[in-house]
């Protein structure tokens, strides 16, 4: 399209000769008289450039151009005049022209300044555009940086607060152990501030752990990259409390995938392993209290017989001893040969009347019966003292056969109204490395359970009894313990949860489901053995438990 | 006739022991010993055992299931349970269906003690069929409002032994069930208690709940209102005895175990009553009857249609519970104290004179008015008939306190 421009000259020859050069080069023209003119030309049409006498009637062209260049900055000017003076040149360039051009002038001279100026607005306009677009850019990319400042800032107090709401301690190190983060459970764990150890390399901050292990654990993680873990690390806090920590050590990659660091995690266990240490021991009262009252029971049984047969010894005594009384007068009747009718009469009545040959006869068995009733009496309490184990995490060399025998013993309440006991014991057992107070619970809990799946049966059917069968075998380098029952059968769709902690089948009260998930743990993670079962509906199940002989850790 | 008893045990060292044990009674009693449950059945059929001594605990069948057999069957036979158990649960089980609970290990004398005494109970009621209509009882009615009362107070968070015994103590059916669980060793703690609060003290408030909420040991009375007998008037009549027993025996300077020993034998006084009327209520409907067409007093009128007095019938009822001896001889005597005639203050004495002036002092025409009075024969050799008026102001005083009480 072709450029317009505006022609202001008071000459009417010049504006008609400066618009025949510009049409003839294909430039669209308009003329104005004078200034004002002008500027109501430029109200009407949008202008490229303006070509413009300095002297006019009126409004000079330089003030003129000084309008123009600041209501239509984009309109490129330039001066056709007749004065040659440096000055005014030098004043019309200051006001914004392209050009100036002296009269009288020739066609080409024209022509150049237009076309010099046209491309040198070409690049004003551009270069304006550039700059505003630059700035837009500018803009926008300043609004970005503010917005992801301002998110970065909110995600860093979030971070912050979360590590200092976070109850286990965590410590960022970098690869030279200085300490990067410090959480404030941190801080409070170990009473150390955040800024006095920023910085700090781990091994030179004041804390009462152990110190050694927890190094040789961050140097592992860093040369290997692997997660590490260490349980019941001490701690000893400055007001002197005793801690236990569980710590895992993290190792931190770059993107690189080269290791950056070690992040320390670290909990308090102490809550918990009291708690656990709880819980053990009051799983063993229960099995205790589970018992008492069986045993009370087993004691006043052999009690009850051996007291009834102690008094008729007494009473028996007393016969035998008016027996022998008459027995003595009818000697000393022989010796003095003096034996009358009334004296054998006599001794017949008392034998008569003392059963003799009766207490003759029953007296050793009453006195057999009062021996086997305190030797059983005996018995209960040795398999008691052997059951409970005081020192129950003491690992020694355990006779399994006999340690079964005591947990039969005391467990006989349990299971004598439901179930026959068979037990066959290899008799080459040889001793096993275990801790027996814990060994014998894990007996206890399988023959109870063996008790109440027959009692199941039992009270459901026939109302005969089972039987529990319990095993012994050794090949020398394990052991194996079976102990069956002729209960129901574990149900297909139980089995795999039956060692899962506080799984029970048994009516809320009557059992914590913890017995066989204790005992399985017990067996595999403190002994290094093994616990499984096998089970048929309908016909029982069978528990088989393999120990090491000798077992990891000793 | 010898006693037949029949030992169940499924341990035959303990039942050879036994019998060993037993042995010097052998002239008296005959004894049978079988090792289940199952043999004790078979054993009965044909030969019928005046006392069954059982294990609790035993293979196939357990003692209750075999005691509460015999309850069904045997009725009038008296059931024992002879067990070393002490698990709450299985006591529970016995509670209804045993009279009485010994514990292994027992000493001689608490057996044969115990079992005489169910022999010479045997010989206050002659009547089989009151007999076995007693030892069929599980638990007596109590006045519907107490019961209620009791039930709350149970459930309740804040209630405490002490209301509990209070509310008790007011009511003879409770009272009477609640002294057979505690004198009993079903809860191994045979002593010889009078005193519902301590009882359930004792006893302890889970297993008082257990009792009365689960197992039932109390019920209430639902019989139909009789027609000349009101169980208010027993009601009254009964505490108010016990009441003044107590003043009196107070009075006497009796010591804590006499008074409240006077207090439960007369709020017991006329528990037979209690038992007649609750179980055969068109019969004793009888008994008011033939006293007024015949004009003969209560007791006579009683051996009429019954051939036994409500006192005959309670003292059975109480000895088979296990009761403390004084009061079942307060229970039996009240009407005839001088065959107990003793130089010491028994609560019989103090039963009989409070039975006397609760009637007398009763404005209202109770049944045993006129009939009933106090025995001066028994009173003269006992030195006390002067003190009678000093007694009867006591009661007034009594009474007094009863409606500002009201």
């Amino acid at each position: 399209m072709a450029e317009n421009i505006l022609i202001v000259d008071d000459e009417k020859p010049v504006r008609q000769l400066l618009e025949k050069i510009l049409k003839k080069a294909g430039y669209h023209c308009t003329q104005a008289a004078n200034a004002a003119d002008a500027r109501r030309c430029l109200e009407d049409q949008i202008f490229d450039l303006i070509l413009s006498d300095i002297v006019m009637p009126g409004e000079s062209g330089i003030d003129f151009i000084r309008y123009v260049s600041k209501g239509y900055p984009d309109i490129a000017a330039i001066m056709v005049t007749g004065i040659d003076n440096i000055q005014k040149a030098d004043e019309a360039l200051r006001a914004g022209v392209f050009g100036y051009i002296i009269k009288p002038f020739d066609e080409a001279q024209i022509l150049i300044s237009v076309h010099n100026a046209l491309r040198q607005r070409q690049l004003k306009i551009e270069n304006r555009q550039y700059l505003e677009n630059l700035e837009k850019k500018i803009q926008e990319r300043t609004d970005d940086l503010r917005e992801s400042g301002k998110q970065l800032k909110e995600a860093h107090v979030k971070a912050t607060r979360l590590l200092a709401s976070i109850t286990s301690i965590i410590i960022a190190l970098d690869l030279e152990d200085k300490i990067v983060e410090w959480n404030r459970c941190a801080e409070k764990s170990f009473g150390l501030t955040r800024d006095t150890v920023i910085g700090k390399k781990l091994s030179e901050c004041p804390i009462g752990w152990e110190t050694e292990k927890v190094l040789r654990e961050i140097g592992l993680c860093k040369t290997s990259g692997q997660r590490g873990t260490l349980d019941d690390v001490r701690l000893t806090q400055q007001n002197k409390k005793e801690r236990l920590l569980g710590i895992s050590f993290n190792p931190v990659l770059g993107v690189s995938g080269k290791i950056r660091g070690v992040l320390i995690y670290a909990s308090d266990i102490t809550k918990r392993r009291h708690l656990e240490s709880q819980l053990a021991q009051a799983l063993k009262l229960e099995s205790i209290g589970q018992l008492a009252a069986g045993i009370a029971h087993e004691i006043n049984t052999p009690t009850q017989y051996v007291g009834d047969n102690t008094r008729f010894l007494q009473e028996a005594f007393e016969d035998m001893d008016r027996a022998f009384k008459s027995y003595g007068q009818l000697f000393e009747a022989v010796k003095k040969n003096a034996v009358t009718d009334n004296i054998i009469q006599e001794v017949e009545k008392v034998i008569r009347e003392t059963d003799l040959v009766y207490l003759i006869e029953e007296v050793p068995t009453a006195i057999g019966q009062t021996l086997e009733g305190v030797e059983r009496v005996s018995k209960i309490v040795r398999s008691m003292k052997e059951f409970s184990h005081p020192g129950v995490d003491e690992r020694t060399s355990v006779d399994i056969n006999k340690a079964l025998e005591s947990t039969i013993t005391v467990a006989r309440n349990e299971w004598k109204y439901v179930a026959d006991m068979k037990t066959d014991f290899d008799p080459g057992m040889p001793l096993v490395s275990c801790s027996p107070g814990e060994l014998n619970q894990v007996f206890l809990n399988i023959i109870i359970n063996a008790a109440h799946a027959i009692s199941d049966v039992v009270d459901n059917g026939s109302g005969k009894k089972g039987i529990i069968k319990i095993n012994t075998r050794s090949n020398g380098h394990s052991v194996e313990i079976r102990i069956s029952d002729t209960g129901g059968g574990i149900p297909e769709k139980i089995q795999p949860r039956i060692f899962d902690p506080f799984f029970t089948t048994k009516q809320v009260g009557k059992g914590t489901g913890q017995g066989l998930a204790i005992s399985h743990s017990v067996i595999v993670e403190k002994h290094g053995g093994s616990m499984g079962f096998e089970t048929k509906m309908g016909k029982g199940t069978t528990f088989i438990i393999q120990l090491p002989v000798l077992s990891e850790g000793m | 006739m010898k006693k037949q008893i029949l030992f169940v045990d499924d341990e035959p060292l303990i039942l050879q022991g036994l019998k060993r044990m037993l042995r010097g009674l052998r002239s008296e009693w005959d004894m049978t010993f079988v090792q289940s449950g199952a043999e004790a059945l078979e054993k009965m059929v044909g030969a019928p055992f005046d006392v069954i001594v059982s294990d609790m605990r035993m293979p196939e069948m357990d003692g209750s299931q075999l005691l509460d057999t015999v309850k069904h069957r045997y009725p009038n036979m008296v059931r024992v349970v002879l067990s070393g158990h002490s698990e709450e649960e299985m006591i529970m089980k016995t509670v209804k269906s045993a009279h009485q609970f010994i514990s292994k290990p027992c000493n001689a004398e608490t057996l044969k003690s115990t079992i005489s005494r169910m022999f010479a109970l045997r010989e206050v009621l002659t009547q089989e069929g009151l007999k076995r209509l007693v030892s069929r009882i599980e638990s007596l009615p109590s006045l519907p409002s107490l019961y209620t009362q009791v039930v709350e107070l149970i459930q309740s968070p804040n209630s405490s032994i002490k209301k509990i015994g209070e509310v008790i103590s007011k009511d003879l059916a409770m009272t009477a069930k609640i002294l057979q669980l505690v004198n009993s060793a079903f809860f191994g703690i045979p002593r010889q208690i009078s005193n519902p609060a301590q009882a359930v003290g004792l006893l302890g408030l889970d297993t008082v709940k257990a009792l009365v909420l689960t197992i039932g040991i109390f019920s209430k009375f639902e019989q139909k209102q009789l027609a000349h007998f009101g169980i208010e008037t027993l009601w009254n009549h009964s505490i108010k005895t016990g009441a003044i027993a107590k003043k009196v025996a107070d009075k006497e300077s009796a010591d804590k175990h006499l008074s409240d020993n006077a207090f439960m034998a007369g709020l017991l006084h006329d528990v037979g009553k209690l038992v007649l009327v609750a179980n055969v209520p068109d019969k004793y409907e009888e008994v008011i009857e033939t006293i007024k067409d015949q004009n003969i007093t209560l007791n006579q009128a009683e051996q009429l249609v019954f051939g036994a007095t409500h006192a005959d019938v309670g003292a059975y009822l109480t000895g088979l519970w296990g009761l403390p001896d004084a009061i079942v001889e307060a229970v039996a005597f009240h009407h005839r104290p001088e065959i107990c005639l003793s130089n010491d203050m028994i609560p019989l004495t103090f039963v009989h004179i409070a039975d006397g002036l609760e009637h007398h002092g009763n404005g209202t025409l109770s049944m045993e008015a006129p009939i009933l009075k106090i025995d001066y024969g028994y009173l003269q050799k006992l030195g006390w008939v002067e003190k009678i008026p000093e007694w009867l102001k006591t009661c007034a005083e009594n009474k007094e306190e009863g409606k500002n009480d009201g």
